[in-house]
């Protein structure tokens, strides 16, 4: 499934509007010229292995993730998405780290550091997701089993030894002294038994100290953003047409392969450029139709996505770049059973140039189209705006 | 005020030793002190897990000045990656010549979000 940014308007800045219908392409998906309909085809490719495959391959955006902090409450949150009568009951989300939470009190951060299946294991996730059909003729209940890999990541927080020793210092000599006064007090309140005064201190610290971790977290997120990764997941799903846990059938299964490249090594472009890629497969997925005979259609779907960021050019390398260039794509093939393949593409090009005298401020141009799609939507566009900041 | 419970030492067991292990692969920083029965504090350890200093001490004071002492701490434990969906867990210990003294066992844990303080005390009794 493609996730597509429609940005207009509502960009920061004045935001000036383009958009062409390509040479042999069905007119009409967007006009331009009415501000009621100010809908570009710009895009911001979907590039990153979903954190929880299992929620997002049903369309579950629910805030009440049940994330489990022990395996009794894990029991307890599986046995929410199933009633006494064995009917499956939508709205489950749930997500965890299975190694973690069985024997995480066990690791410690050496042997984390240490070991390469302890890194994999311990980001390995396992997400379980149900809900109700998408539409008024799709009253079945669907469940996804979700899992995530993240074999390597040069950016790995747990490994970053800049932001241990960050959150190590500020530990030692606290910048604010409300921190000091606040542990004292808090030795004074568990030595005296004060259960109260000891849970009211605990809150007050949690605060102060986020603060004086912030410029850590900071450093820390733009050493990062960009560093190398692999990562990997699979959602396989299944559709009970009556909602009952024994009528579950096979529903297809989606699957994601996802790589960063950072630069990591190369003095210019370490901090300031990245590239993406990325491959989704979604296999024997059942899609709505517009037949009234035949509402439903299996369909595959391969997906396949890239994005390049250079900052070619920053005078000051302690300075954001002042000239960033962006190329994104993607490629789509559909094949439906019983009907014609469909592919389609779409693509920009942009360049981000920093205003000369104003901070952190850039004008932003991006060209662009999209194409092959049998379904009307093909169209090309140029985009300018001001933006501030780079992420 | 509760009371505080209690940590038998014995005499013979030779000089107390506190560890600290602290896992779910987070960031730990502890921090160990001694009460007197005067009310005077006394720093026994400050450290973290993620040096390469093991995190097990001996309590500073001689054993035979220990008992009324309350034994305190506070251990902040920082994820690195901040957000929800993590846990923590903290376990101290108090040992004599290997052996976890009685009532010497103390652990927390849970979800985790940013940071958490874990913080507690035990009285020791000389026997």
């Amino acid at each position: 499934m493609r996730s597509r940014v429609c940005r207009g308007v509502a960009a920061a800045g004045l935001t000036l509007l383009f958009a062409t219908p390509l040479p042999g392409h069905a007119e009409g998906a967007n006009d331009a010229s009415d501000p009621n309909n100010v809908v570009i085809k710009q895009f911001k490719a979907d590039l990153s292995v979903p954190k929880s495959p299992a929620l997002s391959v049903l369309g579950v955006t629910s805030e009440e993730v049940i994330r489990p902090d022990s395996p009794k409450a894990l029991a307890a949150g599986i046995l929410q998405g199933v009633d006494p009568r064995g009917n499956l009951q939508t709205g489950l989300a749930l997500d965890t780290t299975p190694y973690m939470l069985f024997s995480g009190n066990g690791v410690t951060l050496h042997e984390y550091k240490d070991s390469f299946a302890v890194q994999l294991l311990a980001n390995t996730s396992v997400s379980l997701a149900t809900a109700k059909g998408t539409n008024d003729d799709d009253k079945g209940t669907r469940l996804a089993l979700g899992f995530r890999v993240t074999p390597w990541s040069l950016g790995d927080l747990r490994r970053d030894e800049g932001l241990l020793d960050c959150f190590g210092k500020h530990l030692r000599e606290p910048s604010s002294p409300a921190v000091v006064q606040v542990t004292d007090e808090l030795f004074d309140a568990v030595a005296n038994g004060d259960q109260a005064a000891t849970e009211k201190l605990i809150a007050q610290r949690k605060p102060l100290l986020e603060a004086e971790f912030a410029p850590c977290r900071e450093e820390a997120r733009k050493r990062n953003w960009n560093r190398s990764s692999v990562a990997l997941g699979a959602a396989p799903t299944w559709l009970s047409e009556d909602g009952s846990l024994n009528q579950l059938k096979w529903n297809g299964a989606s699957f994601w392969a996802s790589g960063a490249y950072g630069f990591d090594t190369i003095p210019g472009l370490k901090d300031t450029s990245q590239i993406l890629a990325t491959v989704r497969y979604v296999g024997g997925e059942s899609v709505p139709t517009n037949l009234e005979a035949d509402p439903f259609v299996k369909q595959d779907t391969l997906s396949v996505g890239a994005q390049i960021r250079l900052g070619v050019y920053s005078p000051d390398p302690n300075q954001p770049p002042t000239f960033i260039l962006n190329a994104e794509g993607d490629w789509l093939h559909a094949a439906k059973r019983r009907q014609d393949d469909d592919s389609s593409y779409r693509v920009s090009l942009g360049a981000d140039v920093k205003i000369p005298g104003i901070e952190n401020t850039y004008l932003k141009i991006i060209v662009g189209g999209s194409g092959g799609a049998a379904d009307a939507t093909n169209a090309g566009f140029i985009l300018a705006n001001f933006k501030v900041g780079l992420q | 005020m509760a009371d505080l419970r209690e940590v038998v030492l014995k005499r013979n067991a030779g000089k107390p030793e506190i560890s600290v292990f602290i896992g779910q692969a987070q960031f730990g920083h502890y921090d160990v002190r001694l009460r007197t029965p005067n009310g005077k504090w006394v720093p026994q350890a400050v450290g973290d897990n993620h040096d390469d200093i093991k995190d097990e001490f001996p309590l500073t004071l001689p054993l035979a000045q220990l008992g009324g002492c309350v034994l305190a701490w506070v251990v902040t434990v920082v994820a690195p990656s901040p957000g929800p969906g993590q846990l923590y867990f903290v376990r101290l210990d108090v040992r004599q010549g290997g052996d976890v003294c009685e009532g010497g066992y103390f652990e927390d844990g849970g979800a985790i979000d940013g940071n958490e303080t874990t913080a507690g005390a035990a009285k020791l009794v000389l026997k």
